[in-house]
């Protein structure tokens, strides 16, 4: 029988040297990195599995690993164990990582056939690197077609979770820490937006993986009984998914009519194919949360223009409890150092539960690189720059190393305007209990039930750590809506017990920062295995 | 096999140059076209094969084979 092994690029990610940059580390949490980066004590913590290798391993019938993180040494340790098929997944970013890679695998086990794949492929320089195959594209027909299978059978979704919480209670395993499932709807997206890496990856096209909504709430619902129902809460992998009306109404109704467990999604959409649905039917169907991208107060881009203003929808979405998170870019043509800081003025009147800033990336393979390549405006970098903090474009309006200094000043100023991205999330779930709990509609009032579970779960977060917030401004809207909330649900026992240990955990890690020198963190290495029945016993959770 | 023949043999190998005799001082870049990615993944066989760490500077010096072998040669004995 077949051996596959898949595997993540190595780590460490946070030492600087040929193969990482500084803080290297950090960007793989992706909401203290990103969407929560925050300079309190309050920004939210999440490492995202590689989903792709995940879905690929439980899609062969074989024995097949998924190693994710793993050192050096467990790599090599593992590559001894003889494997038929090793894959590699990477960004670029980890290019260097995936060429020592290479090179253990042929000193190790020879006959060992290599697949390298991952958004890292779109780099012509892969060709270079040795290995046998080079999958650009979708990673499990590629694999069964590899291993001499028949490449379109159908699709299981295995289980893929991911660990939600304080960054701060990171280390303190008696602290909540809630999981998040992930399911892959699709890849690619139709958009074609200049700069989308995804986009270009998949040349524009969108590429199925679940077919349908009743495939998509399958796989939540499997999620959901092999976890014993901790794994309620979804994020759908899917660019755009509003854009597939059939698909997101198929699940919505699944979701409103034989869904007695509460279970919700998130998803990412644009402001123009979300604008075209009835926002309380999604509500109703399960949505909890929806990333649009805003892009910039002056979008030049397609996919954001609608009738309806985008400050308008984040501000309906919230009132339905739907949570969000609001992207823009810095250092777009029109961006000058006078009007650059008006994006970080925009996005805090959009106000978004998370955000993320980032920079104007051009990505490979993308027509904002290609552009910008003819007009000779890419600085050479090595490959482990290639991330949202890079500065790689000259820009007409400003010296490099000049617009990074803004988002990073943007989110602090977010911060201290708006309070943490977890108040911000809060009163959004209390404010759909408010507008709700009386609804008509039957899916609405179940909604509204789940929303103050969650407020009352988060609430005792801010009982006592009010002193840890940025200013008395912030303090005063935190006071506000936490008075509201209690005179709506007066705290419980355990409420007023998890909110002391929460004001010890903040009192602790305030004192370890005073006396221990921040290092890098690495994420844990993580190994899962399928067995070769895997697929066939899941496969009837999906038919 | 020795240094010299081991690290042709790896070059043969990346170059796809079956049959071609290989010269040891020729410059990779000029002669075999070895461009900077193809001159990364030499590094890496090598130093896997042996064992070391070539640092980027020293590698960033690296014009012939032959600068390769004495690199190894230096690399191991300080090893």
């Amino acid at each position: 029988m077949k051996k596959v092994l898949l595997t993540s690029v190595f780590q460490p990610f946070g030492v600087e040297n040929r193969y990482n940059k500084k803080g290297d580390d950090f960007l793989l949490d992706y909401l203290a990195s990103r969407l929560t980066r925050e300079p309190g004590m309050f920004a939210l913590s999440s490492y995202v599995p590689h989903s792709g290798l995940h879905l690929i391993a439980a899609n062969l019938p074989c024995e097949s690993k998924v190693l994710e993180y793993p050192t050096i040494e467990e790599f090599i340790d593992e590559i001894k164990k003889g494997y038929d098929y090793i894959g590699i997944n990477f960004l670029i970013k980890g290019l260097r990582k995936v060429y020592h890679m290479v090179s253990l695998i042929r000193k190790y086990s020879p006959s060992t056939k290599i697949i390298i794949g991952g958004f890292g492929t779109i780099l012509h320089e892969t060709d270079q690197i040795g290995a046998d195959y080079v999958c650009k594209g979708e990673g499990v027909q590629f694999m069964r077609e590899v291993m001499g299978l028949e490449p379109a059978g159908k699709y299981v979704h295995p289980v893929i979770t991911a660990e939600v919480t304080l960054k701060v209670f990171q280390g303190h395993d008696f602290m909540p820490q809630p999981r998040m499932g992930l399911i892959t709807s699709g890849f690619g997206c139709p958009n074609a937006c200049e700069f989308c890496c995804t986009s270009a990856y998949y040349k524009h096209q969108n590429i199925p993986f679940l077919k349908s909504g009743r495939e998509i709430y399958r796989a939540m619902v499997f999620a959901n009984q092999q976890t014993k129902g901790v794994v309620k809460d979804f994020l759908i992998f899917e660019e755009d998914m509003m854009l597939y009306q059939p698909k997101v109404t198929e699940l919505s109704q699944e979701l409103e009519e034989h869904d007695g467990i509460g279970l919700s999604y998130g998803c990412f959409a644009s402001l123009r194919a979300i604008s075209k649905y009835d926002l309380e039917g999604l509500v109703a169907g399960g949505l909890s949360h929806v990333w649009i991208g805003i892009e910039s107060k002056h979008p030049p881009f397609e996919k954001r223009q609608s009738d309806i203003d985008i400050k308008e929808m984040f501000k309906r979405l919230h009132s339905l409890g739907v949570t969000t998170t609001g992207s823009s870019i810095f250092g777009l043509e029109h961006h000058t150092p006078d009007n650059i800081w008006e994006e970080v003025e925009y996005v805090k009147e959009v106000e978004p539960c998370t955000v993320q800033l980032s920079n104007l990336m051009p990505g490979e393979g993308t027509a904002l690189r290609e552009r910008l390549e003819r007009e000779n405006r890419i600085y050479q970098v090595g490959f482990k720059d290639a991330d949202l903090y890079s500065e790689i474009i000259a820009h007409p309006n400003f010296e490099r190393g000049q617009i990074v200094p803004f988002i990073l000043k943007g989110y602090e100023d977010i911060y201290e305007s708006l309070g943490p991205s977890l108040f911000r999330i809060m009163r959004t779930w209390f404010a759909g209990y408010k507008n709700l709990h009386r609804s008509p509609r039957s899916g609405l009032r179940k909604r509204a039930e789940i929303y103050a579970r969650k407020t009352r779960s988060v609430a005792p977060i801010f009982f006592r750590t009010q002193r840890f917030l940025p200013n008395d401004a912030v303090r005063e809207a935190v006071k506000e809506t936490l008075d509201e909330v209690c005179s709506m649900f007066p705290p419980r026992a355990e409420d007023l017990a998890f909110s002391g240990l929460v004001e010890k955990i903040f009192e602790l890690e305030v004192e370890r920062q005073r006396f221990v020198k921040p290092g890098p963190i690495e994420p844990k290495p993580i190994i899962t295995c399928y067995d070769r029945e895997y697929y066939e016993r899941n496969l009837v959770n999906f038919l | 096999m020795s240094i010299e023949e081991k690290v042709k043999a790896c070059f043969r190998e990346l170059a796809k140059l079956k049959g071609v005799e290989i010269d040891m001082n020729a410059d990779l870049r000029v002669v075999y076209g070895v461009d900077s990615m193809r001159a990364v993944k030499l590094i890496s066989d090598i130093e896997v094969e042996y064992n070391i760490e070539i640092p980027d500077e020293k590698a960033q010096q690296i014009r012939c084979l032959n600068d390769v072998v004495i690199l190894i040669k230096e690399l191991s004995s300080a090893n």
